[in-house]
């Protein structure tokens, strides 16, 4: 390879091209050293689970009854587990979907729950399941839970761990009675779907 | 563009639009081509854009929920795309999420580049990348890598539909342009064509037809219009020109006349040139004196013009010393004027004029001139110059004067020998029969002495005639080869003799031989005659000197003489310290009967004598001498280289000899005869006796005794000379003894006037003791006379 074109005085046309063509494939692997990547930080499983709450805010459709306004933000109620309320709040910055600011429910409480369009219910708050869920799984709310029996308690989407992945289960069943509408992508990766009319 | 040039316009034209459409179409053809490239490049990225979107949407929520099952079987479904090669997932932080491999589902699929949005063609390949974007969040990239196969097989398939459509339009091209450029070479070519048939049968009646109304019709109508007036002009110039060829015809043949007169001038004047160059050089080179003087008649004498170089020759007076000079400086006392007078009347009447004139030389020399005056005249007939034409002839005419002198002297001999001729018979019959008288008288008879004063007389006569007859050459010579100084020695004693006692005589022979061939009889009666003269020049005694010499006379010397001859010659000087002589005398010294000596004392016949004997021998007799100072004669005999003759015995002997045998006489002279033939038949001979040859032949015919011993003949007869008549006689008697006898011998025997050496002769007039002493010598003589036949 010819690094110096100089010293190359009977250059041909063809050696040219190709000394060029080298110089660009030496430029494109040093530009691009930062884009090919170099693999993350392994992110806990609140990070992951804070990003997923935050990606169904794409995948879900909701009822217009379910903001107060139009451009009412999308209301993200974290129950029982404050790591992970604190990991989506750093996801949630600056996020917008379908104009709306995604913003997170941080009291428990009972009355707010109505606000909310995402309420994530952690294993912590197993004992309440049933009743918080008896509350709003009429409400146009996804639910999201962690434990184990938590679609057929009537949520709609459940994190599960396979291969120490975060998977998720979706019931259909508890979504069209929430009236939240659940997008096909979003159903093509879940591991399970459960109540699908079809 | 040599290649071009030579081209007909119907390939050039079919060139260019061939040329034309063929780059045109290239360019069309590679400009679809690159544009069909372009598009297709476009319409590849495009698709694989979509596709990328598509399988980037589908793959979002796999992205976002970190499904890479999910991604992987989306990715997989691009299976049912042939052209994609590989296809990859990375999430947003750039990490490889799914990948696809066609070829080799195991091997993850990765790029060793990555763009965010982008695509690049590589080789073969198309790669292009799009980020995955999901509700206006970028998720994640997509980057496909298609193949570009395609693509390549497409543009091939163009290439091919390309080149056939390039080939068909080249082709359809080529033949519309060859039928189409027909229009526009068609005409042209008919006009070339018209044009070279034009210049090739220089035919300007050829037209080219006109087949369209564009600037080719305007070219045709131009070039038939100058075509006419072409013909126009030509005819022009054909009737200026025939009009000129007869004009240079008229012309050529006035020159040609004027050149023949001028050659034949040319020629003329050569031939005057050459004429008068030959004048000019005969002039120049001429003997004769010529000079040219004017024609003023007015004046007193004509002026010298010219004068050639033998003029200046002649005269002594070169042609500047000449120059205003008159003729008259050639003249001088002894010119005769009465002569001159006559020349110039001569020329005033414009005849011309021939004399002979006294002239003399720059030295004052004097020459005797012949000359011809001749006026000269021009075209229009006067007289403007004279020619002078002279010639020196003082030598000429002293020549003539000698020869003139020798004729003279040869008249004069002829007269005297004719004379003496006749005397001589006369005298020999006196002699003869008073001798006869003598010899039958008895003593002292009265009449003896009568007759002895008629024979003494007689006698004294006979020697005056033979002397005439020497001096006219009419004697027999007896010619011998003899010296000279031989002969003097023996005179020496006679001379000193002749000479007397006061007059001392010296004899000076030069060394060796002098050999002549003469009659020494003669030779020595010239001597004595020459020294009796100069004896009688000496009357108070003097010197007389005899010498002999060797000289030759040259052509010069001799050309000054008649009758003489160069060459060797013997010289006889003899001196004396005389008188000597004027030159008057000198002049006529040979003339017979010419004496200065006082009346009785001299003949007149001594020199002349001598003159008669000397030339008779072919020799030259000359004197010098001046009055007071003596003379010298020279006598010149040629030179001989024989032998000398022994002296022969004494001739005569006492009393008359006698005999008995026959003799012929013949004589014409009829007293000679009688006389003769008295003598002979006393002397006891039988005598035949003959007038002339004829005679004398009867004679002998009629001859009965058989024998003539002797024919005793005269030389010169009528009818028959006595030479011949010898021949004849000795034709019948061989053993006849012959004795001629002459006065002369003109026209009888040889040239030289002598005969032969051994012939018997006996000359006129001769005494009867002569005769018989003759007579009975040849007839003794015969063994001497045997010897020599």
């Amino acid at each position: 390879m010819q690094i110096s074109p100089q010293m190359q005085k009977p250059a041909s046309r063809s050696g040219v091209r190709r000394m060029l063509a080298g110089l660009a494939f030496v430029a494109v692997l040093l530009c691009g050293e930062g884009l090919v990547a170099a693999d993350a930080p392994v992110a806990s499983e609140a990070q992951v689970k804070a990003v997923f709450l935050y990606n169904f805010t794409k995948y879900v459709d909701w009822p217009t009854e379910a903001f107060a306004r139009t451009n009412s933000p999308l209301l993200i109620g974290v129950l029982g587990d404050g790591t992970i309320s604190e990991e989506l709040k750093k996801v949630i910055v600056d996020k917008t979907v379908n104009g709306r600011k995604i913003m997170i429910q941080e009291t428990g409480k009972e009355e707010d729950w109505p606000k909310c369009q995402i309420i994530f219910i952690s294993s912590a708050e197993k004992a309440r399941l049933p009743a918080i869920l008896a509350k709003i799984k009429t409400l146009p709310i996804l639910t999201v839970g962690e434990a184990g029996g938590f679609l057929e308690q009537g949520g709609i989407i459940n994190f599960t761990k396979k291969d120490d992945r975060i998977r998720l289960e979706i019931g259909l069943e508890a979504a069209r009675l929430a009236k939240v509408q659940i997008s096909s992508q979003l159903l093509s990766v879940a591991d399970t779907v459960k109540g699908k009319s079809n | 563009m040599p290649l071009l040039a030579n081209m007909s316009i119907r390939r050039k034209q079919t060139l260019i639009i061939m040329g034309t459409s063929s780059v045109v179409l290239l360019l069309a053809c590679a400009a679809f081509s690159i544009y069909e490239v372009i598009t297709f490049r476009k319409a590849m990225v495009q698709n694989l854009s979509t596709l990328a979107e598509m399988v980037g949407d589908n793959t979002a929520a796999a992205l976002d929920f970190n499904d890479t099952q999910s991604a992987r079987g989306t990715l997989s479904a691009l299976h049912a795309e042939p052209s994609i090669i590989g296809a990859c997932v990375y999430t947003k932080e750039g990490r490889v999420f799914a990948s696809y491999n066609r070829t080799n589902d195991s091997m993850m699929f990765a790029p060793r580049t990555l763009q965010t949005n982008g695509h690049a063609f590589q080789g073969q390949r198309l790669t292009l990348s799009r980020p995955i974007v999901h509700l206006g969040e970028t998720v994640g990239i997509i980057y496909l890598e298609s193949d570009m196969q395609a693509l390549y097989s497409k543009l091939t398939r163009y290439a091919g539909i390309v080149g056939l459509v390039f080939a068909a339009s080249v082709l359809i091209a080529f033949v519309l342009s060859n039928r189409l450029q027909r229009l526009v070479s068609g005409p042209i070519r008919q006009l070339a064509q018209v044009t070279r048939s034009v210049a090739l049968e220089k035919n300007y009646g050829l037209r080219a037809s006109k087949q369209s109304n564009d600037e080719l019709g305007q070219l045709v109508d131009g070039f038939n219009e100058m075509l006419t007036q072409i013909q126009a002009r030509d005819a022009a110039l054909q009737t200026a020109r025939d009009s000129l060829e007869s004009r240079v015809r008229e012309r050529t043949a006035e020159l040609a006349a004027a050149n023949q007169s001028l050659v034949a001038e040319i020629a003329e004047r050569k031939r005057a040139e050459e004429s008068l160059r030959l004048l000019g050089s005969a002039v120049e080179q001429a003997e004769d004196s010529i000079y040219i003087t004017d024609a003023q008649f007015d004046q007193p004498d004509s002026i010298l013009l010219f004068v050639n170089p033998a003029f200046t020759k002649m005269t002594g007076y070169t042609a500047q010393e000449v120059q205003g000079k008159t003729p008259r400086i050639l003249y001088g006392e002894r010119t005769d004027t009465a002569i001159l007078a006559r020349l110039r009347a001569a020329l005033s009447r414009g005849e011309a004029f021939h004399g002979e004139l006294i002239n003399y030389r720059k030295d004052g020399s004097e020459f005797q001139a012949e000359m011809h005056v001749a006026p000269i005249r021009d075209a229009k007939g006067a007289i403007t110059h004279f020619v002078s034409i002279k010639r020196d002839v003082t030598e000429r005419r002293r020549f003539e004067e000698r020869l003139f002198q020798s004729q003279k002297m040869e008249t004069v001999g002829k007269l005297a020998g004719g004379v003496a001729h006749e005397f001589n018979s006369i005298m020999t019959a006196i002699l003869g029969h008073s001798e006869l008288l003598l010899f039958d008288l008895p003593e002292g008879n009265p009449l003896r002495k009568s007759a002895s004063e008629i024979h003494h007389a007689a006698d004294r006569a006979a020697i005056l005639t033979r002397q005439l007859l020497a001096y006219g050459r009419k004697q027999m010579l007896q010619a011998d080869v003899l010296d000279l100084n031989t002969v003097l020695a023996g005179m020496e004693n006679t001379l000193r003799h002749i000479a007397g006692r006061d007059v001392d005589v010296h004899i000076a022979p030069s060394a060796g031989p002098k050999l002549v061939k003469a009659d020494p009889g003669q030779i020595e009666q010239v001597i004595v005659n020459i020294v009796m003269n100069a004896a009688d020049a000496m009357p108070h005694g003097g010197k007389l000197t005899l010498e002999t010499a060797e000289t030759f006379l040259d052509q010069q010397y001799v050309s000054r003489f008649a009758d003489l001859k160069p060459g060797e010659y013997v010289m006889v000087a003899i001196t004396d310290t005389g008188a000597g002589m004027s030159e008057a005398v000198k002049a006529r010294l040979f003339e017979p009967f010419f004496t200065t000596k006082e009346v009785g004392k001299g003949t007149g016949l001594g020199l002349a004598t001598c003159h008669g004997i000397i030339k008779q021998s072919d020799g030259h007799i000359n004197v010098y001498s001046e009055p007071g100072r003596g003379a010298t004669f020279k006598i010149y005999l040629p030179k001989v280289r024989l032998e000398v003759k022994p002296a022969g015995p004494p001739l005569k002997s006492p009393g008359m000899p006698r005999g008995t045998e026959t003799i012929l006489l013949v004589e014409d002279d009829p007293a000679l005869r009688q006389m003769a033939a008295t003598l002979l038949e006393r002397l006891g001979y039988t005598l035949l006796t003959a007038g002339n040859g004829l005679e004398a032949l009867n004679v002998t015919h009629q001859q009965t005794t058989g024998r003539i011993d002797l024919l005793f003949t005269d030389v010169v007869m009528p009818h028959m000379s006595g030479k011949e008549l010898a021949d004849r006689v000795r034709s019948l008697y061989p053993q006849t003894k012959i004795l001629f006898t002459s006065a002369y011998t003109e026209n009888a025997f040889s040239h030289q006037g002598v005969l032969q050496p051994g012939i018997a002769l006996l000359q006129k007039p001769f005494t009867p003791s002569a005769l018989a002493a003759k007579v009975r010598e040849v007839l003794d003589s015969e063994k001497a006379a045997a010897a020599r036949q």
